[in-house]
């Protein structure tokens, strides 16, 4: 993700969210993880916006060779303590600092939406991701974001949100997005769509005015 | 405002279980205790009707049937969903249509999102540790290993099983939480874990997860042919896992409910073999519903799950005696106990 203030956001409250990470985000997870349904034995894997490494940590013990791609430097500086077998690199997803065609799979959870460019990430990861290799992202969900903008209520304006998520300890402010960021022109390009997931963690995230509405989705897809 | 419906006598409930996919041992169960209590009801005059739907124990599925009870069979109580997970997506809608639903399977303590409309038919899982530290001080264990999954039913174990070490003194000598479902991309790491708790010298390991870590997990003890006692949930065991199981070279034992004898001779009587384990709840879950409704014919849910929550609210049912508290738990409960697996 770029590396700015929105990023940087994360080196005020790293400790906070890792250790609510795993309980809180619990429905999110399963969404992910059952999308994997291949092995990693043996892949090159890249996690772009890996936070703590909790997950590039779950990859490398399942058989993939990882690297962690995160903007906040406090993130990165306490991954490469607690998981000394992965790589993890300080980076923004707009512009990740590796090479063309390395990797098998890219991952990418609850990470892609805090950039204000994200066609731009999408063709970052296509560029780094080997043909055939498969990308499966979780991101906030459009619609949850256009409720939690904090003025000017516009969905295709990229307006600054506040996301009180685990109980309200934490109020994140990010970009919001449309769908048409993600699943743009570029997208459909380089990628086959495989899977699509939607679906809400309350309260893991905050749930806006008594309302049902997603939280998150999943995309898999698999590079041309 | 809602009201019940119980017309010319005749009481509808809903009930979305996951009849197949993985959580289906215990819907099954939970499906049979149902329809026993329903049988028992239209002997003494009461007409209910259950209407079921399947969820294959998908949460998506299972959220979408509670709408489909409500508008195309006027349903507003619900017996299920069967796991915790499904429970946490459940709860904003339950909240939002005031659904009375009672969840024989779980408890507050194993969920992240609670609704007041909810009632919890199983114990919680802080109450193991009774039945866990009778087994720790009569088996003599020093040190135990853990691995749970990483969700609200895994860390629900964490608790109770600290607190035995503490009064014990036994020692925690290894604790790993898997995230659930990694069994699909995650076998490796399921056999390094478990080669990790070994290597930490256990006198027994606890284990809870679900369904492709259980197939991954049973697979690696009969192949490093293991003798270490293994203490599990039921999931463990079901389906294929039982037959192979039975070649376990060590002890293998399952938290498991106290039934009543009354209500495994019934359950026999009916179905000619054993209850498993929410059987009884669900029983009771029927009875306890078809009881206030009985008595409240038109009053709406709200109204009916402040009756229930009520501290002068008591059923005596075949599963135990009933009493609600605020979070829809049974509060004096004490059923778990850790039962052998015979082989």
């Amino acid at each position: 993700m770029k590396d700015n203030s929105i990023n940087k956001q994360y080196n005020n409250f790293d400790d906070i969210y890792s250790n609510n990470l795993a309980v809180q985000d619990s429905t999110g997870n399963r969404f992910f993880y059952q999308t994997i349904d291949f092995s990693l034995e043996g892949k090159n894997v890249l996690d772009v916006g890996c936070g703590d490494g909790t997950d590039c940590n779950f990859y490398q013990k399942s058989g993939g060779i990882v690297t962690g791609v995160e903007p906040s430097d406090n993130f990165v500086k306490n991954a490469r303590i607690k998981y000394p077998d992965c790589e993890f690199i300080v980076g923004v997803g707009e512009k990740i600092p590796l090479a063309d065609n390395l990797f098998d799979v890219v991952f990418s959870k609850y990470a892609i939406q805090t950039s204000p460019e994200v066609p731009s990430v999408m063709s970052e990861v296509a560029r780094v991701l080997k043909s055939g290799g498969l990308f499966i992202m979780l991101s906030k969900h459009p619609f949850r974001q256009f409720l939690e903008q904090n003025a000017d209520k516009n969905y295709f304006k990229n307006n600054i949100t506040t996301s009180n998520i685990y109980d309200g300890r934490i109020a994140l402010h990010e970009p919001s997005h449309s769908f048409g960021e993600y699943l743009n022109k570029g997208f459909f390009d380089n990628f086959d769509l495989l899977d699509y997931k939607e679906w809400y963690d309350f309260p893991a995230s905050e749930q806006l005015g008594n309302a049902i509405h997603p939280t998150f989705f999943v995309i898999k897809a698999r590079r041309r | 405002m809602l009201k019940w419906l119980y017309m010319n006598s005749k009481i509808s409930l809903g009930s979305i279980l996951s009849i197949t996919g993985e959580a289906s041992q215990d819907a099954l169960g939970i499906r049979d205790g149902i329809e026993l209590a329903v049988k028992n009801l239209k002997e003494k005059g009461q007409d209910v009707d259950v209407h079921y739907i399947d969820d294959n124990s998908d949460v998506v599925t299972s959220v979408r049937a509670i709408d489909t009870l409500i508008r195309e069979h006027n349903i507003l109580a619900i017996i299920g969903p069967t796991w915790a997970f499904q429970v946490d997506s459940f709860a904003p809608i339950i909240d939002q249509e005031k659904v009375i639903t009672f969840v024989p399977a779980v408890a507050s303590d194993s969920i992240i999102k609670n609704s007041e409309y909810i009632l919890f038919g199983a114990e919680k899982n802080i109450h193991k540790e009774s039945a866990l530290k009778d087994f720790v001080v009569k088996n003599k264990i020093k040190k135990i290993g853990v691995i749970l999954s990483q969700d609200k039913w895994g860390v629900s174990h964490l608790l109770p099983i600290k607190n035995v070490a503490i009064q014990t003194g036994a020692e925690i000598v290894f604790v790993e939480q898997l995230i659930p479902y990694i069994s699909s991309f995650g076998s490796k790491y399921i056999k390094e874990t478990l080669d990790h708790a070994l290597q930490s010298n256990p006198d027994m390991i606890i284990w809870s997860g679900y369904e492709g870590e259980a197939n991954v997990l049973c697979d690696l003890i009969l192949e490093k042919e293991l003798s270490i006692p293994l203490i599990s949930d039921q999931l463990l065991t079901t389906g294929e896992r039982k037959n192979k199981l039975k070649k376990y070279k060590g002890e293998l034992y399952l938290f498991s409910n106290t039934f009543s004898q009354d209500f495994i001779k019934m359950f026999q009587s009916e179905y000619g073999k054993q209850p498993t384990l929410y059987s009884d709840i669900a029983y009771d879950a029927v009875m306890i519903l078809v009881d206030i409704l009985q008595k409240n014919p038109q009053v709406s849910s709200e109204q009916i799950i402040k009756i229930i929550k009520n501290k002068d609210y008591q059923w005596k049912g075949l599963s135990g005696t009933f009493i609600f508290d605020q979070l829809g738990d049974i509060q004096n409960s004490s059923r778990w106990s850790i039962n052998k697996f015979e082989k």
